[in-house]
This record gives structure tokens, sequence and C-alpha cells, in this order.
């Protein structure tokens, strides 16, 4: 296909596969992307700081306010209620799907092009295939304007063979990875989390959480892997999101290979503007809890996700202030087992919106107490659990982190493309027969 | 001047196939149904319509489609189930699981012979004295109630069952339903104790490998010891069944391997059990047949229907599945469901009311049928209200059985909340009557 068509393809695909899913909520991306096109333009051509300034300010209040209305509001609202004893009614509101993902990548786009980090784009349908971009619009990565912006309108370089070949086996390892491993798990997690708090012992509470640990990191990891796939075979490279975080020696380097780009996100547009590292330590510590606050409530309205975010935020205040000390002192063989276990405990956090129940079951996995549980194990999981465990600590070691290297780069011997392809199209249709077979669970006899 | 790099390989153009491969598969398939037991298929093809696209209505419909009908869907489930079989020694039938020896069991009738669903013992005690009380006013018109307590395979099979599910039994719901009919002195037959006591000494399995329920020798000895019961209890003499000739064989017949049916595997196991299968008859005797018995059961009763006990014993008294599905259908092609009859002059039309559960079905006993007729009797007032409310929902729910289409969206939404497939058909009911958003 030319070259010049191909963002227009791209687009349309991309209006459709959003419109799929959020037929409505179509017209609100694409007027909110043609609002925020023209803001920026007009901003850009605006002589002084101030008056930029004021287009920058619109412009945050449209994306922004738009994310509160969509996404908090009736949060807002319920707790609100709940505080003043008032009876505010609810708003119908449906979450467009995708929109904490986009929102934050309009605000890239018009905060790097008031810095000056980037010019901003010409054409319209530039900047909407850039927001729209169908692999990562629903669930990212989040790419930053600034890294995307010239491959926008020129990723020529990147049309080469190798290319593709790498981004076909990225997005069947992807595949896989969610398919196979993570709905697996996911379903041993699902059968613990639904038990009564009566019914969870240690061992269910541990097995419900290790579970939860390796689905949300095979899940999240293989859609973004499906993203970078399939960014590559049509000539976008998109940042790398997860960078094996298990295998972390403390909160603060799980931060630097745990959804990446949020990560990024943060920094750069949250953390340095509050002050970064350059303030006194007090304020240090509460930039950092803000920061992690405000990024669990990016996951989701609830009060668990604050909780998760502050509990995140807190050990990173007590790495700066000595546990990161005491993590270099122990090595990584053993600081790695000592962060793992926080991040465990911090993901029931995550998965129950139920404070209460997640409480319990933190509190039923420190207690142990053993009693019959009416939750069994299932083969399938316990091979997946250690497939997963394989996968995700298998670059503990700088041999086998080559070999990591090797698989997800884009240079690849005559040989080992045929081994790329082979194993590509055996992952994707192993895949393929894990979807078909996970949604048919026939009824034998239906009891009405 | 640099060469000009590849675009394309031959490994890029063959992984394009490959992805899209299935694709084109489908649309050059005619005959795209897939073939496999127990599949909720939607076969009609949604009309696109802009209002249905801005509602949603037809994505979700056409991927549901797309999902039944794309071309390698039979092979790809049946590859897996395959996989699943041999790898894990695992089955993809809802709630059901592979034991010891490849003994198929629903999982729930395990969690009832090791007591793990064990009822509150006041819950129970409150349904049988109100099984009671009915017992006493239908005993007044001539009228008995007999509660039977069928034996799951669970508790058939117990020695098959995983380890992982074992454990010390404390109580269990059997348990509880006899000792508390005995002491209200409620009519009952414990089958689940005679097929106890029979086990060691049965020449031929009660229970077979791959089916879910009694197996047809357990079905014909419990059909006999049956009537035998009922003839004691209503002081009548009725038909008795009988067989001479027993054909032994290794392949099961009728309903003894229906799991095996539901599991979809490319290749089915060896079935490797010598499974009874009497010639049976029941006796020719029109004089005899004239105790008109209700049956009100589960799913263990549609073996007993099948040989014909409704006709030819229980002289056409009706059997009720799930207090919900009137069998034979009173309208030839159409289904007849309990709330669109008139539940008194139904029950006074016939001379005994049997309830037949297996201990798995135990926490609902009778599917609300015991509540009914007791609040039926002693409140009429309050439950004609009730049923007539009833009725506006059970209407929608009947359409919903009836429509593929409908029951398939049912059948979705009782995965994705993980409740019992009648009680998401009860929601959308509901929602189609207005009475829920």
């Amino acid at each position: 296909m030319p070259h010049k068509f191909k963002n227009a393809v791209i687009l349309c695909a991309s209006i459709y596969f959003y419109s799929w899913g959020g037929p409505k909520f179509i017209f609100v991306i694409l007027g909110t992307t043609f609002l925020d096109f023209l803001l920026v333009n007009t901003m850009q051509n605006q002589k002084t700081q101030k008056s930029k300034r004021v287009y920058l300010i619109i412009s945050l209040c449209l994306n922004l306010g738009l994310l509160f209305y969509f996404k908090y509001c009736n949060f807002f609202i319920e707790n609100i209620n709940a505080v003043l004893g008032t009876e505010i009614s609810w708003l119908k509101v449906v979450l467009p799907i995708g929109i904490s993902f986009y929102t934050f990548e309009s605000l890239t786009y018009v905060i790097d092009v008031y810095r000056g980090v980037h010019k901003p784009l010409k054409n319209v349908w530039h900047y909407q295939t850039y927001i729209l971009l169908f692999p990562k619009l629903i669930a990212g990565p989040i790419v930053r304007y600034h890294d995307i912006a010239d491959q926008i309108t020129n990723r020529e370089k990147n049309y080469t063979a190798e290319v593709k070949l790498s981004g076909f086996l990225i997005f069947c390892l992807g595949l896989a990875k969610k398919t196979i491993i993570a709905n697996t798990l996911g379903m041993q997690a699902d059968a613990v989390f639904k038990l009564a708090p009566e019914e969870i012992d240690t061992a269910a509470a541990w097995i419900g959480a290790i579970a939860y640990t390796f689905q949300i990191y095979f899940d999240f990891s293989g859609y973004s892997d499906m993203a970078i796939g399939l960014g590559k075979i049509m000539g976008f490279k998109f940042p790398e999101n997860f960078n094996n975080p298990y295998i972390s020696g403390s909160i603060t380097e799980f931060w630097r290979r745990w959804h990446i780009t949020l990560g990024a996100w943060m920094k750069n547009y949250l953390y340095i503007p509050m002050g970064g590292n350059k303030v006194s330590n007090s304020k240090l510590y509460r930039n950092l809890i803000l920061v992690f606050l405000f990024s669990g409530l990016w996951h989701g309205a609830s009060w668990n996700f604050v909780l998760w975010g502050a509990y995140h935020g807190l050990f990173l205040v007590l790495e700066r202030l000595f546990l990161g000390r005491v993590f270099e002192k122990l090595g990584k063989f053993i600081a790695v087992p000592i962060t793992f276990l926080i991040v465990i405990t911090g993901w029931v956090l995550f998965r129950n919106e139920d404070l209460g129940f997640a409480v319990h079951v933190i509190k039923q996995m420190y207690s142990f107490e053993f009693f019959h549980s009416k939750f069994v194990l299932n083969n399938d999981f316990i091979t997946m659990a250690i497939v997963a465990t394989l996968i995700s600590f298998f670059t503990i070691t700088t041999k086998t982190k080559e070999i990591q290297n090797k698989i997800y780069g884009e240079s690849f011997s005559p040989s080992a493309k045929w081994a790329v392809l082979v194993c590509g199209v055996i992952l994707y249709y192993v895949s393929l027969s894990y979807v078909s077979a996970l949604d048919f669970n026939p009824f034998i006899y239906f009891r009405f | 001047m640099a060469a000009k790099t590849k675009t394309y390989s031959i490994h890029c153009v063959l992984a394009f196939i490959a992805i899209l491969f299935p694709l084109l598969a489908t649309l050059t398939n005619t005959d795209d149904k897939p073939n496999l037991v127990g599949l909720v298929i939607n076969n009609e093809k949604p009309v696109f319509s802009w209002s249905d696209w801005f509602t949603g209505s037809y994505q979700e419909a056409r991927t549901d489609y797309n999902n039944d009908h794309w071309a390698f869907k039979e092979k790809m489930v049946r590859l897996n189930n395959q996989f699943y079989y041999k790898a894990f020694n695992q089955i993809r039938v809802n709630n059901f699981v592979i034991g010891k020896e490849d003994y198929a069991y629903s999982e729930g009738y395990i969690f009832s012979a090791f007591g793990d669903d064990l009822m509150p013992e006041e819950k129970v005690v409150s349904l049988l004295e109100k099984a009671k009380v009915i017992q006493d006013i239908l005993k007044k018109k001539g009228i008995d109630l007999l509660l039977v307590y069928a034996p799951g395979k669970g508790a058939g099979c117990k020695e098959f069952v995983e380890d992982k599910y074992v454990h010390e039994v404390k109580n269990t719901n059997h348990n509880l339903f006899v000792s508390n009919s005995k002491r209200l002195n409620i009519n009952h037959l414990d089958l689940y104790a005679y097929f106890e006591k029979l086990k060691p000494i049965s020449p031929y399995p009660l229970f077979p490998k791959f089916g879910h329920h009694w197996s047809y020798y357990g079905e014909c000895l419990a059909v006999d010891t049956i009537i035998k019961h009922i003839e004691d209890l209503h002081h009548c003499d009725m038909p008795n069944i009988f067989w001479n000739t027993v054909d032994v064989i290794d392949t099961a017949r009728n309903r003894d391997a229906d799991v095996l049916k539901s599991m979809n595997l490319y290749s089915n196991p060896s079935q490797d059990m010598k499974l009874a299968y009497p010639q049976i008859a029941f006796e020719d005797d029109s004089l005899k047949n004239t105790t008109r018995v209700l049956t009100v059961s589960d799913s263990y009763w549609y073996g007993p229907v099948y040989m014909g006990i409704n006709q030819k014993a229980f002289a056409y008294g009706e059997f009720w599945y799930y207090y919900n599905r009137v069998v034979p259908s009173r309208v030839a092609g159409q289904k007849t469901e309990v709330w669109e009859l008139d539940l008194k002059s139904e029950i006074e039309n016939n001379q005994v009311i049997m309830l037949l559960y297996s201990d798995g079905n135990l926490p609902g006993y009778g599917n609300t049928f015991i509540q009914d007729v007791y609040e039926m009797y002693t409140s009429p007032n309050s439950f004609y209200v009730k049923f007539e409310r009833n009725k506006q929902i059970q209407t929608y729910a009947k359409q919903i059985r009836e429509i593929p289409g409908l029951l398939k969206k049912s059948t979705l939404k009782s995965k994705d909340l993980q409740i019992p497939l009648d009680s998401a058909i009860k929601l959308d009911a509901m929602k189609m009557a207005g009475l829920l958003k």
C-alpha cells in the first residue's frame, strides 16, 4: 500500500475498532481530539507565554474534565453522600473504553507542545491517528507524543521484514500470555476471591493472591505485547511497558519495571512539575505519596485503588528513608523475594473492591490458619503457575536476560526466522484453541 | 548507495497467511455450524441497523455469532478439550470434573457427598415441617405425599473421587433430611441408603464412569423399589417392572455416557466398564395402572420417564422437571410449564405426589414446590397474589428458554456473573418485565 494512504487506513480501522466497543463514545473521542488539535495549534501561534498558558489550561480542563466526569464523578458523589449525609443522586454515566489511556496521551501532546519539546502536528487526521491508534488505544502502552511524533508522518525506516516478523512473534507471545496463562490463572483467582470470608484459610488466601499476581502481569503485559507487536507490523515502535517487574529488588525498582509508560508519565507530567527530587525531604515524601495516590486513583474510581497506591507510595518513602539500604545490604536473592511478597500483598488490595474482604484475605495470608476450604486446586492452574513463575523470574541472571533480548529483538539469523515463524504460528493457534474452548462450557442438563 | 531494505520476506508472508487463514476459511465456509454437544447456539445472523449499532446490541450479537460460527470453532474446541483431558485430567463441561480411573462427576455432587454444601439444620427443619403440613392436608383428601432421597454419583462412587476433595465428613444434607423426615413422621424413601447397602453386593455397576446419574441398571432397581414403596404407602396394587434377561456390554447406552458426549473430545477414551441393561417390561394390567403419581424431580427422574413409567405404572401422572417443565408436554410441539397450570387442581388430580431429588440438589429440594403448596393451602390469598405476579416473569422466562438468541444471552450472563443459568434467565426475564433496570 502506498505510504500516503497508510495513516488513513489505520485511522479508519481505529475508528471502526473503537466504535465497535463504544459506538456512542467515538463522537466524544473524535470531538475532543479535534478540539485539542485546534487548541494546541492556536496555543502554538500565541506570542506570549501567558496567552499560551491560557490555551494549555483550557485543554487540560477539557481533557481532565471529561475524565473526571466519566470516571470519577459517581465516586465523588458517593463519598460526598457518605461523609455529609446528603442524597445527591448518581449520574447515569457509562465509562468510555480506554479513556484513562487516551486522556493521558492527549495531555502529553498539549504539554509537550507547550514545553516546546516537539512541534504540533499539522494535520488533524494525523493527530487523531496518534490518539486513536487501535493497538494501544484501550490498554496502552501510554505513548508519549514526543516518542511517536516523528513516526506518525514518517516511519519508512521501520518497514522492514525483520521488524514485521518481530512484531508477529511479539503479538503471538502477548496473545499466548493473555489466553493461555492469564486466563487460566484468573479462573483460579476468581474461584478463591468469590469464596465467603470464613471459607478462606491461609493456603486459599495465598493461592488466590499468587494466582492474581501472575494473572495481572501476564494479562497486562500480554496486552502490551500484542499492542507493541501490532504496532511493529504497522511500522510503529511503541515503548516497552514491562521489563520483568517481579525480579525487582525494591519497590522503587518495581516501578521502573511495571507499567513503565504510566510511571514515565507520572514522572514527567506530575512528579517533576511538583519539584521532583529537588525539594526538601519532607516535600519529597509528600510528593511521592501524592503521585502514588493519584496513580492508584488512575487505575479505578474506588478506595481499594487509592489504598493500593498509598501502600506503594509508603514503601517508596520507606525505601528512601532506610529500606532501600537494607535491601541493598541483603542482596538480590533476599531482596527480590521480599519485594515480591510486598507486591503480592498489594495486589490483594488492588483485586478486591471490598476493602474489608481484602484486609481479611491479607490477614489470612499471614495468620497461618489452615482448615478445609471448599476451594480446590486444578491441575491446569498448577502447571500455569509454574510456567508463569519460570517466565517471570527467567531474566534474573544476565545470561537468561540475553536470551529474552534475542527473542524480543529484531535481528534474526536465517534459521531463527523459521523458528520465529513456526513458534509464532503454534502460539497463535494454541491461543485460538484456548479462546474457543474457554467460552465453551456446555451444560449437560439445563436446570429448568 | 545503501542496499534497499527488504520490506517483506517469505516468513512475513507466511505469518500473515497463518494469521488470516481462519478468517479466509470462515468467509468461504458454507456449513459453519459447529457440531458440539451442549452448545447453545444462535443461528440467526444479526441484521445490521444503525439504531442497533449505536446501542451496541448489533456488535454484541455479531460478536456472539462470530464466536460460534467461525470455521475452526469445533476443531479448536475439541483440540483444546482433548489437550486438557490428556494433560491435566480436566474436562470442559459445566461444573464437571474427572476423578480417579476416569470417573466423571458433577463437582456439586462431590461437595454434597463430603458435606461441603451443608445447609443450616433449621432451614431443613422448616422445609420439612411445611412438607409435614402438606402431607397431613393431602392425606385428608386421599392423596399421599412421598419424599424420595436419591443418591448422587459423588456419594455413590466416593472411592474414585480425587484426593483433593476427600476429607472427614462431619454431616451431610442427606443425613439432615433423613433424620428430620423420620422425626417428623414424613413419608420418605431413602434410596441413598438403599444404594449404599446394595453397592457391595450388586453384580453390576450402579453408577457408570462417564454418566452423571445412576446407571440404567441402577434406575431399574430404583423404579422397582419406588413402585413397591408406593404400593405399601397408598395401599394399592401397581404394575411392576420386571426383566428376564440382562445385556452386559462395555459400551454405555442411553444416558450412561452423557458426560462423555458433552466432553466434546477428538477421540473418546475407552469406557472400560461392563454395564448392565435389563430388558425391562411393565406389567400390562390396566386395572393396576390406576394410581396417578405426580413426580417433581431433578434430572435423575428423566431415565425412568424414558422407560415409560408415567404411562405404564403411574396412570399417566406427569413429571414436573425441576418444578418447571411439564413432561410430557400437554400440547404437542410446545413446552408446558408448571406456572401455566392451576396448581391446586393439578395436585388434587393425583393420588400420590412424589418429590425425588438427588443429594446434590437437596439445598434446593423441590424448587419451591413445598413452599408454594404450603402457602396455597395455608394462606391462599397471599399465594395467589404472588402467583399472578410471578406469571409475568415466567412468561418472559419461557420466551428466553425457547428463543436461542435470548437463551444464548442468558448463558453468557450466567458465565459472566458466575450464577446458575436459571438465575440469569430470571434476571433477564425481570428486566424484560420492567421489574429490573
